[in-house]
């Protein structure tokens, strides 16, 4: 990881500085990231702890739990992943470097990857 | 009718010098093979299939840890991308595995529906849309290349291996490339410091572009707080010390020396800062809402931490001309 660009931010997506975070009825951590858990839609089937790099999820009963919610990097891995659709975040780029230079050029989109750094 | 390549598990000189360019950010994006699926150690039908992207780093790194593994590598066109990087922007991802899959013949060529990709290329894709669209069940190995062998074992990865990190040599392999990124600002900023503050100057440069693009990803887990800006700002105000005790030791009157201290302390604390909040890209651990909150708190003292350090310099260099101390 982390080579051509510095950049190890995976999940470039849509950016405005300041827009909104969808929000449920889902179970969501204190902490400063958009991660939201549907337990009612969760089956258990461990594909989140898996996929996960920073061990935020832990299956115990049957039902995902949040255990380490503040580690989220946002990089979307759970949601893609989680057949039932019940993780929701609002993954991204955290990357100072290219939303800053989003802003500056009024751009929308920030990415990394072949421009990115330069 | 399909087409398979052969390669090999050791990597030779070409492969290093490959690997250098790469680190210091030579030719960016054409770092790449090509895609498509390999064979490493003459496998047959039952040997596993790894998953990895056509960044010629990630790929070396797969098929270097398959030392004696008769093994399958499917290589995705990620456009010379790394897997998290690609997984990110979406090109390592569910469509571009199904189109490779489907491409090579994979389902002629194994018996077997199993596919293992690196964990990091989760972000970019659906495991179970490409059991549906291919047949092949999505495993997630590890997400580092050294722990493949003792996956393969049991095909199960540990709690350890599942977890991200950001090792010193992971750190330290960012440097060039950091300061390649900041060589624009930095040559033009040094020579001016030169010329304006001859051997001080040359401190200033060397301590506020090389030494903090070095100790920033060098003291990175060290520094205090969890906020990259904060880091920053500690590291910068550290840097500063061997600049104040000079000044002390120097024949400078009083009343320029404050200001002169003042102003290489605010002026480093302002800047290293903002090289600690573009650091947060390279890190495993920055997430986009904690970025955006950092932006907005902290580019705001920074700007005002240089420009005051600014004023304090020309007010200083201005007072030595004039003759005021
Ligand atoms: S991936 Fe989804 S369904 Fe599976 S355990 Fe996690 S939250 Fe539950
Ligand atoms: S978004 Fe990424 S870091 Fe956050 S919980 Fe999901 S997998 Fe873990």
């Amino acid at each position: 990881m982390a080579e051509s660009c510095n950049c190890t931010s995976p999940k470039p997506m849509l950016i405005g500085i300041g827009d909104g975070v969808p929000v449920g009825p889902g179970s969501k951590p204190g902490g400063i990231n958009t991660l939201m858990l549907f337990p009612d839609k969760c089956t258990g089937c461990g594909r989140c702890q898996q996929v996960c790099p920073h061990r935020v999820f832990e299956v115990k009963g049957g039902k995902a739990a949040m255990v380490n919610a503040d580690a989220c990097m946002e990089c979307g891995a759970c949601m893609m992943n989680c057949p039932e659709s019940a993780i929701k975040v609002d993954s991204g780029v955290g990357c100072a470097m290219a939303m800053i230079k989003a802003a500056l050029k009024g751009s929308k989109e920030v990415t990394c990857g072949d421009d990115c750094c330069n | 009718m399909s087409l398979t390549m052969d390669t090999t598990d050791t990597l030779g000189g070409k492969e290093r010098n490959d690997h250098i360019l790469a680190r210091i950010g030579y030719k960016r994006g054409e770092h790449r093979v090509t895609p498509g699926l390999y064979r490493v150690n003459g496998p047959d039908d039952k040997s596993p299939v790894l998953v990895t992207s056509n960044y010629s780093l990630s790929f070396d790194a797969v098929r270097s840890h398959l030392k004696g593994i008769a093994a399958w590598v499917l290589v995705l066109d990620t456009k010379g991308i790394n897997v998290w990087c690609a997984a990110g922007k979406g090109t390592f991802g569910t469509d571009e595995i199904v189109r490779q899959v489907k491409g090579t013949g994979l389902e002629e060529i194994v018996s077997h529906r199993r596919l293992i990709l690196p964990q990091l290329g989760a972000p970019g894709v659906k495991a179970h849309e490409v059991k549906e669209r291919t047949g092949f069940v999505v495993e997630y190995g590890p997400i580092r290349a050294e722990d493949i062998p003792a996956y393969l074992k049991d095909r199960k990865a540990t709690p350890e291996m599942r977890q991200v990190q950001f090792p010193a040599k992971d750190r330290v392999v960012l440097v060039p490339v950091e300061w390649r990124n900041y060589l624009k600002l930095g040559i033009p900023a040094g020579l001016l410091l030169v010329v304006l503050a001859g051997w001080f100057g040359l401190g200033v440069f060397l301590l506020g572009y090389v030494g903090s693009l070095f100790f920033f990803p060098l003291l990175f887990p060290y520094l205090p707080s969890k906020k990259f800006s904060i880091k920053g700002m500690a590291l910068g105000a550290l840097l500063s010390l061997p600049l104040l005790a000079w000044s002390w030791l120097g024949p400078m009157p009083l009343v320029e020396m404050a200001l002169v201290d003042l102003a290489v302390l605010l002026g480093m604390m302002g800047v290293v800062g903002y090289v600690g909040l573009n650091f947060t890209g390279s890190t495993p651990y920055a997430s986009r809402t904690g970025v955006k909150d950092e932006i907005f708190r902290f580019i705001p003292p920074m700007v005002a931490m240089s420009a005051t350090g600014l004023a304090l310099a020309v007010a200083a260099g201005i007072g030595i001309y004039a003759g005021w101390f």
